[in-house]
């Protein structure tokens, strides 16, 4: 796990980047650091892994204090995603994912072993471990990032805009992959982002900063039901419950068996909940058959949809 | 493949040329000598393989230095503690590259003599600019979040260094050894006027007797150095990787 107390960081004159800041994240859980751009939050993130120095305060990451830890150890026990990605040019995508193994001096067949492992858990393929970054689109490249931070099975990960540079259907397909790893592999994550509607969907939890503080925490349904300050209204946004909305599947609201929905009014049962309502309201209907395969697997109402949003999903409070 | 079998073929061709040139003189000589008339004013004193060596002596004496100073230089200045030194530096490098060498020597030879070691210094000096420049240009462009990952991934600085900044850099380091050993090859032909031989006897003595062939003699091979050296550069040249994203 990881634990800060009074934190603080100034770089030269005026207001700190990082001032007093106190944070806990419980083992397994994937804690989302959301803020505007200056926020300190990248910060913060760089305070964890001792990339930065903090003037004062403390860190202990699995309970170990940060400071009496020599930083290259530390870091090889974090994984680390950065923006951009920061794949070794010169180096295949096998040798990107051997890096730290390397550095810890794991045998030869073990690193291989995992190398392939990662690749199936990111969903790319095999053959792709031969290719240099330069070959891989934006997406494939984030994957490979995901997969090199991971190699040494690191029990913990600090992402800082994982999926900031790539366009928006592909950073909502690394979301959902991102979410399917960490649900069998439990990290405990600190994820930084701008982005409320990824903070709504990646987050079990949500710390909300400004100008170096965390001025809000809660959960992603505290954090749209909650009442907040007008600092926390303005930025999530009052759109922010539809957004929530895609952090569900449409199989989770679905009300009954049975297909009742008019012809033309049906939807996969996986896709997210926002786009099943976004075909109601194009559509004009309150009823839509669930899809899954070509088969029909049930019907979504709009009042059970109502219902379910109000009442909260199955898999978080 | 086809691309580096015609690199190869290249290197080949010069290597060809320049033996004959300095083996086989004679063929071109005769024809020479009509068309430009002979004075053997000078007596050639030593044979032209010998004064080829000398050259090819004093152009890699001088390139290594300067090799290992621009290197050593560049990455000094990476240093905090000395990075205020960088543009300074870079300022003399460029300094010394615009003194004519001719006058480098000049003051050289008044403070250690004549021979090879005031030729080599101004050869170092002649060769650091490039070398020096393209290493602290090529560090500075390893993008920043390729360094940022190699720290956050538990690289020490000298791993980082090594494994990543140097390999990414190597490309525009080598492009700055290619011109310093181009620019040497042809500076080098100086050190005759200091006595240190090379190929330059042969041009300066040509000079002096207005004797074209004898200038001929010297200048031929001296350009066909530059030639095989740059196509061994080429050839050291892999395109394996793009830099950058």
């Amino acid at each position: 796990m990881i634990r800060a107390e009074g934190l603080t960081k100034s770089y030269g004159e005026g207001i700190p980047a990082v001032r007093g800041v106190d944070l806990a994240v419980p083992r397994g859980e994937l804690c989302v650091l959301l803020g505007p751009s200056g926020c300190g939050k990248s910060t913060l993130l760089r305070l964890i892994n001792a990339l930065t120095r903090a003037d004062s305060g403390t860190v202990t990451v699995n309970g170990r204090d940060v400071r009496n830890t020599p930083p290259e150890l530390l870091r090889r026990g974090i994984g680390y995603v950065v923006q951009n990605v920061g794949l070794f040019p010169h180096y295949t995508v096998r040798r990107n994912i051997a890096v730290v193994p390397e550095l810890l001096k794991w045998k030869k067949p073990d690193i291989e072993k995992r190398a392939a492992f990662l690749m199936e858990l990111t969903g790319l393929p095999k053959n792709y471990l031969d290719k240099y970054p330069f070959e891989l689109s934006g997406g494939e490249a984030q994957r490979v990032g995901v997969a090199r931070a991971l190699a040494a099975d690191p029990p913990i990960l600090l992402m800082d805009e994982p999926f900031g540079s790539v366009d928006p259907l592909n950073r909502e397909r690394l979301q959902r992959s991102f979410l399917e790893i960490q649900k069998t592999l439990k990290k405990t994550v600190l994820f930084v982002t701008h982005d409320v509607s990824e903070a709504l969907i990646m987050g079990d939890r949500i710390l909300l900063m400004r100008e170096g503080q965390i001025v809000r925490s809660g959960t992603p349904r505290e954090m749209v039901f909650g009442e907040g300050d007008a600092f926390s209204r303005e930025f999530f946004g009052a759109e922010m419950a539809l957004k929530l909305l895609s952090r569900y599947r449409a199989q989770e609201a679905c009300a009954r068996a049975g297909a009742e929905g008019k012809p033309g009014c049906s939807i996969s049962a996986d896709l997210p909940l926002s786009d099943a309502f976004a075909m109601m309201l194009v559509k004009g209907c309150d009823r839509l058959t669930l899809t899954r395969d070509g088969e029909d697997a049930g019907t979504l109402d709009f009042y059970s949809l109502l219902r379910f949003f109000r009442e909260g999903g199955r898999n978080d409070g | 493949m086809m691309d580096k079998r015609r690199r190869w073929l290249v290197v080949w061709l010069w290597l060809m040329l320049l033996i004959l040139a300095v083996y086989r003189f004679e063929w071109l000589e005769g024809f020479l000598k009509q068309a430009f008339g002979s004075k053997q004013v000078f007596r050639q004193r030593a044979a032209l393989p010998d004064y080829m060596l000398q050259h090819l002596g004093l152009v890699m004496m001088s390139t290594g230095i300067s090799a290992l100073l621009g290197l050593a230089l560049g990455l000094a200045v990476r240093f905090r503690s000395l990075s205020e030194f960088r543009e300074p530096l870079l300022r003399a490098a460029t300094f010394l590259q615009t003194v004519p060498s001719a006058a480098v020597l000049a003051l050289c030879v008044p403070l250690m003599g004549y021979g090879q070691t005031p030729v080599v210094i101004a050869l170092v000096f002649y060769g650091l600019l490039p070398i020096l420049r393209n290493t602290i240009q090529g560090l500075d462009a390893v993008p920043e979040d390729v360094s940022l990952s190699a720290d956050g991934m538990g690289m020490t600085p000298i791993q980082r260094l090594l494994r990543v900044q140097m390999p990414l850099a190597w490309p525009a380091i080598l492009a700055g050894i290619r011109t310093s050993v181009i620019i040497n090859i042809s500076a080098a032909t100086l050190g005759a006027t200091v006595g240190a031989g090379g190929l330059g006897v042969l041009i300066v003595n040509g000079i002096r007797s207005m004797d074209v062939t004898m200038i001929i003699k010297g200048a031929l091979p001296v350009s066909l150095l530059a030639l095989l050296a740059s196509s061994l550069f080429t050839l050291a040249e892999q395109e394996r990787f793009r830099n950058g994203q």
